[in-house]
């Protein structure tokens, strides 16, 4: 695809705001609270929407129009059950533990509330954690932008690792989180006219409805698969994500959404960095209402995608050889195996299609958002739309970098290698952690690039290490006789407890021993998808540390009283709101945000 | 620095680009016009109200961060 001058200008302008952005913050960050938390001054609108955008990043534009386009409507549980619920949860009764307590991450909240073992795990995890997330964000921004626009891999990385590193390591987190607002209205900018476009063109919604039912019975399932969200969520074979609605609510609802939303530091860093107890409370309140429209900017384009009649007039460069093979006559057919605008997957080296083990043409959904902003938008707004692609997958980086610098520098360094030194000691280590973690994340792109098993190695280690992690909080905040022996142990087991169970079961379709489980010898059930599975090792992880750390807990001395004050709910005042309008106040907002979260299941339903 | 200053500037240059190069790139294919208008020069109108609201509401009440070393 070939863009014009004005597209380069708008990606140029954006870049030279960014850093912009970092120098003149750069004289704001004096002291370490500056760096990491930007001195607990910013207001709740600003601190809701960075809370959102520095989850936005690579997995969610891309990836839930990918979903979109292979799942349908039911794509929307992981806004309506998946994070919403849980966002109100921290809000209301987490945030006043996070922001109460003065702790300055979640890992010393644990060191707080618990003991220096719990923390040193915690920290440790998360750290490496965000520094590989980040360099899988690179990775993937680079691919697309090579299969977009034929860049150079080592450019796309270099250019967004050196400006995400200037405006980071200048301005620390106030800079990550005024990028992170910029992204924010540049994303709903670039999609909404992108979803105008691709609806006009279907014939609206009744055109889509109209198409979705059709792609659905050529897929093999009822006619409404793809356009309702819970009618078809009974039988894991009646649904394209083949999960059933237990294992939907319980292990993505609760488990792993309450783990994300409620214990990652990446996200609860936003709200620690608000001007009072009611902002950081209303931090991720303020941010549902946009999260809950998210899916008709992020999912939406990827249903329409799969829906759209006509064909792109330009291809990814991966594709052009194909088309040219496909013309002479030499190449597979893959010109059927389109659906919509989504093409089929294509090995880069060999130009020839993936074909699955059914038989049939693999189709790369991944393409399913890039596709539509090719085809619907003329140049100029594409330079904008491949612009709040790029910031998202930035802001992404930045997020990561962010939690990582101050998770190293307050929870590993200050904790284990340098206990005194001066605040302006711990504000260089910041920075000097910023480059560090910049340079790992690069040099795990490549790995990336390279190895992509070892990737998939980490991020299934990754996901056995948060699973249980929700278990440990809600008992600690919400259960003073839990102790720090209890939860270390509780923790270990319940990763122990998802490795045993990914290790023990299948997906449909897949063989024993590699990533996809079934490594521990016996398989004892098969899923049917793999994203059931998941689903159920995350539960068994939160039961296993849930049961365990109570048991452990009850066997071992517990702390005085006295000492748990701010950290544990039965022992700490409720949050005043005397005086404050009622639309500030959490509680209110809740209630506003989960009426709107049932009445949006319900349309969908 | 208010962060309505610097989301405000970008939008309105986005969207004076857009409207200019939109005027200036006339009809498109049908699928990328609205009405009379190509979608630029749409959008372009819509980023720059943004963000000259965004400017003006920076200037009438500005709110910066607080270093804590200056508190």
């Amino acid at each position: 695809m070939q863009l014009q001058w004005i597209d380069y200008l708008i990606i140029v302008i954006y870049f030279g705001f960014v850093i912009g952005i970092g120098f003149v913050l750069k004289n704001f960050a004096k002291t370490s609270t500056d760096f990491f938390l930007s001195g607990r001054s910013i207001p709740a609108w600003i601190t809701g929407l960075a809370f959102i955008s520095a989850n936005l990043g690579a997995q969610e534009v891309i990836g839930m129009g990918a979903s979109g386009a292979k799942y349908g409507i039911a794509t929307s549980h992981f806004y309506w059950v998946g994070a919403i619920p849980a966002m109100i949860f921290v809000g209301l009764f987490m945030m006043p533990f996070y922001y109460g307590s003065r702790a300055r991450s979640v890992p010393e909240y644990l060191k707080l509330r618990f003991d220096e073992k719990t923390r040193g795990l915690n920290a440790i995890s998360f750290a490496a954690m965000t520094v590989f997330s980040s360099g899988v964000s690179m990775y993937a921004m680079g691919k697309l932008l090579q299969l977009l626009l034929g860049w150079d891999f080592n450019f796309s990385v270099v250019i967004s690792a050196g400006i995400v590193l200037v405006y980071t390591y200048l301005g620390g987190l106030t800079s990550a989180i005024y990028n992170e607002v910029l992204q924010f209205f540049l994303i709903v900018a670039g999609f909404v006219p992108l979803v105008f476009l691709g609806l006009r063109d279907v014939g609206g919604a009744g055109g889509l409805y109209a198409r979705l039912a059709q792609v659905s019975t050529e897929r093999g399932f009822e006619a409404g698969a793809l356009s309702h969200s819970w009618r078809y969520m009974g039988d894991p074979s009646q649904n394209p994500m083949g999960v059933e609605a237990f294992g939907l609510v319980m292990g993505l609802g609760f488990v792993l959404s309450f783990g994300y939303w409620c214990t990652d530091f990446l996200v609860v860093q936003r709200a620690m960095a608000a001007d009072s107890m009611n902002a950081a409370r209303r931090t991720p309140l303020i941010a549902a209402f946009p999260k809950m429209l998210f899916p008709f900017l992020v999912i939406l384009p990827g249903m329409l995608a799969i829906s759209a009649t006509s064909r792109p007039t330009v291809l990814p460069t991966h594709l052009q050889c194909t088309a040219a093979e496909t013309a002479a006559g030499t190449g597979p057919t893959v010109q059927n195996s389109w659906e919509g605008l989504v093409p089929p997957k294509v090995d880069d080296r060999t130009c020839q299609p993936v074909v699955g083990t059914d038989g049939r043409v693999q189709v790369d959904y991944d393409l399913a958002t890039p596709m539509m902003l090719m085809h619907y938008f003329p140049s100029g707004i594409l330079g904008l739309g491949l612009c709040a692609l790029m910031a998202s997958f930035m802001s992404g980086m930045a997020g990561n970098t962010t939690a990582f610098n101050t998770v190293w520098t307050y929870d590993i360094y200050q904790a284990y290698i340098n206990r005194n030194a001066s605040d302006q000691h711990y504000l260089r280590m910041g920075r000097a952690a910023t480059v560090f973690g910049i340079l790992i994340s690069v040099a795990a792109a490549y790995v990336a690039q390279r190895f992509n098993n070892i990737m998939d190695l980490l991020q299934l280690v990754f996901a056995f290490v948060n699973a249980p992690l929700f278990a440990t909080f809600m008992l600690g905040m919400f259960w003073k006789r839990t102790t720090g022996h209890g939860a270390f142990a509780g923790l270990l087991s319940g990763t122990l407890a998802a490795a045993a169970h990914h290790g023990l079961t299948l997906p449909a379709g897949a063989v024993a021993g590699g990533f996809k489980g079934g490594y521990l010898g016996s398989v004892l059930h098969v899923y049917p998808s793999e994203m059931a599975q998941n689903f159920w090792t995350a539960i068994a992880a939160w039961t296993t540390c849930f049961l365990v750390t109570i048991v452990v807990s009850l066997a071992t001395r517990p702390r005085p009283e006295a000492e748990l004050r701010g950290l544990v709910y039965s022992l700490t005042p409720r949050p005043k709101e005397e005086g404050i309008p009622l639309y500030r106040q959490p509680g209110p907002l809740a209630i506003v945000v989960l009426l709107a979260t049932v009445v949006l299941n319900i349309i969908f339903w | 620095m208010d962060i309505r200053v610097p989301v405000g500037a970008i939008f309105s240059i986005y969207g004076v680009l857009l409207i200019v190069w939109g005027f200036a790139s006339g009809d498109l294919d049908a699928r990328h016009m609205i009405g009379p208008l190509n979608v630029n020069v749409w959008d372009g109108i819509g980023m720059l109200a943004f963000g000259v609201i965004l400017l003006l509401l920076a200037r009438r009440s500005p709110r910066a961060p607080r270093s804590t070393m200056d508190q």
